[in-house]
């Protein structure tokens, strides 16, 4: 058990005790009340920003699926030779900077950047569009964000399908789009949950995309605490709404875990790592 | 998997996965293209090519003083999450305790909360304790961060060698303690060492506890890069990012290279 000691004491030292005394401070101890929850839901403001949240989360999810299947799809059906390059594709953009990501999306997205110039060369639009700076451009980054957190459980899922399954469906007369819908996509079923439960776990907490891409009009959980400490240095209701949002992304996590196991959730990280 | 005749369906989804590789990937291709170009506009085509803003990142000393910052607190949460997750991973993969899965999960949660709420939380302990501002606080938090894939990696590498080893060291009179030095450690050193280059990265671009908890004088590069997007959109940053990605995509292939080696070792 020694050996634990030194991450344990650093993890209970920097994490599980400043957490606590934050707890501490939503409850204004010592005197124990709840007044600044009930400030907190009784402001317009915030509420309209947690209902935000839980709405750019829900577009991610819905985003990260939509693209995230197919990639996970091809990276379990490729040629076994090309799949460590394609995967690549999934794991380079994970370890590089999210700031230096962010950055790039607001070049390519301003008004006079290079996918309004190529919307309108193309002749879909007249004029450029508002493609951030609004909920459109922060779910747009943050699905980019996300995606390989919903592509490697979905890969995981598909990857260890039994080929006996197909075989036997098109045996039976389905043909390959009919043997995808009824057998592929329902045994992907554990891995689409896991990876939707673990991109709306993490999307609910985001900051830095909100931020930037949001450019100040989007305020979300993580951008309504920040603004409250550091504009308004309001620690309590800072705290109180940091409690509720960790509330709640902890029932996220109890439903993750309950679709994935600890095993599981270790396996998926090697891939991830 | 191996198909050879695709459906509809199935050739839909190929279509879709590969524009999504693509989507995946061109925040960061377009970063090169942006950081040469003369105008600091990013319209294509590019307006002409320059070294400009490299040079202004190489010549500037607040950015390389924010990079060699940055450089040496990743050393050292890097340092510090490779030591202390190490022991941990080696702890738990011996102990039959009941209680080493909950810890496990303690230990890994860090990741899993909003940075938001764990910087804030942490900025009000480290204010009693006169952490604010320091390198070696910013370190000690990034190095909670950094402990899950630390624990990850060198866990993966103990998977990857069978239990009779150690046994088998133990049966010829090394003490448990030997049985680890001598058998278990020069097994997984690829594990801890991908370990150790996933640590480093996550904590040398780490922007939002390195916010709450930086000063003027304690300013990393994410910091200050996060600064200049909000107040002055300057084409430096263009370099700045080139270089990141390149050291990102060098750092990423040397920990998964690792990592890949680590569970192969016993094979």
């Amino acid at each position: 058990m020694a050996m634990i000691a030194p991450a344990a004491l650093l993890v209970g030292i920097l994490f599980l005790m400043p957490i606590g005394r934050l707890f501490g401070m939503s409850l204004d101890y010592p005197n124990w009340t709840t007044v600044h929850f009930e400030d907190l839901f009784s402001s317009t403001v915030y509420v309209k920003s947690l209902w935000a949240t839980i709405r750019v989360s829900g577009f991610v999810v819905l985003g990260c699926l939509a693209i995230g299947y197919p990639i996970g799809y091809v990276l379990a059906t490729c040629r076994p030779k090309l799949r460590p390059y394609l995967a690549l594709t999934v794991l380079l953009p994970f370890w590089t900077s999210i700031l230096v990501r962010n950055f790039a999306w607001m070049y390519l997205l301003q008004r006079r950047g290079t996918v309004n110039d190529l919307l309108q060369s193309i002749g879909l639009t007249d004029q450029p569009l508002q493609l951030m700076f609004n909920e459109f451009g922060v779910v747009l980054g943050m699905t980019n964000a996300l995606l390989p957190f919903m592509v490697l459980p979905i890969y995981v899922a598909i990857q260890s399908q039994d080929e006996a399954f197909l075989e036997a469906a098109e045996s039976l007369g389905a043909g390959p789009s009919m043997a995808f819908l009824k057998v592929t996509l329902p045994l992907s079923l554990p891995g689409i949950y896991a990876g939707a439960l673990l991109v709306f776990a993490t999307a609910l907490g985001f900051f830095v995309t909100p931020a930037l891409l949001g450019g100040g009009k989007v305020l979300v959980a993580a951008t309504y605490i920040t603004h409250e400490v550091e504009t308004l240095l309001n620690w309590q209701g800072a705290a109180a709404a940091s409690i509720v949002l960790l509330a709640i992304i902890l029932i996220v996590i109890a439903a993750y875990m309950r679709v994935v196991s600890v095993e599981r959730l270790s396996g998926a990280g090697d891939v991830t790592a | 998997m191996l198909r050879r005749e695709r459906g509809a369906v199935p050739t839909l989804m190929v279509v879709v996965g590969v524009l999504g590789m693509i989507f995946l990937v061109v925040p960061i291709v377009v970063i090169f293209p942006l950081s040469i170009d003369t105008s600091p506009m990013l319209r294509f085509p590019p307006q002409g090519f320059t070294m400009r803003w490299y040079e202004e990142y190489l010549t500037s000393e607040n950015w390389l003083d924010a990079t060699v910052l940055s450089l040496r607190i990743a050393f050292l949460a890097s340092l510090i999450a490779t030591l202390a997750g190490t022991l941990a991973a080696i702890g738990m993969h011996r102990s039959r305790v009941p209680g080493h899965q909950l810890l496990s999960i303690v230990l890994i949660t860090p990741v899993l909360l909003p940075l938001v709420v764990v910087a804030i939380a942490i900025y009000n302990v480290y204010a009693a304790l006169g952490l604010v501002g320091t390198e070696v606080g910013i370190a000690l938090a990034h190095s909670v961060l950094a402990i899950p894939f630390v624990l990850l990696n060198v866990n993966a590498a103990l998977q990857a060698i069978p239990r009779s080893y150690e046994e088998a060291a133990l049966s010829l009179g090394a003490t448990p303690l030997d049985a680890v030095r001598i058998v278990t450690v020069p097994l997984i050193w690829r594990g801890v060492a991908a370990g150790a280059v996933f640590a480093f990265v996550i904590s040398f671009d780490e922007v939002v506890i390195a916010m709450f908890l930086s000063s003027i004088s304690t300013t990393t590069l994410p910091k200050k890069m996060l600064d200049g997007i909000f107040y002055d959109l300057s084409p430096v940053l263009a370099a700045i990012s080139g270089v990141l990605v390149l050291f990102n995509i060098a750092f990423a292939i040397l920990g998964l290279a690792l990592a890949n080696a680590a569970k192969r070792v016993a094979a």
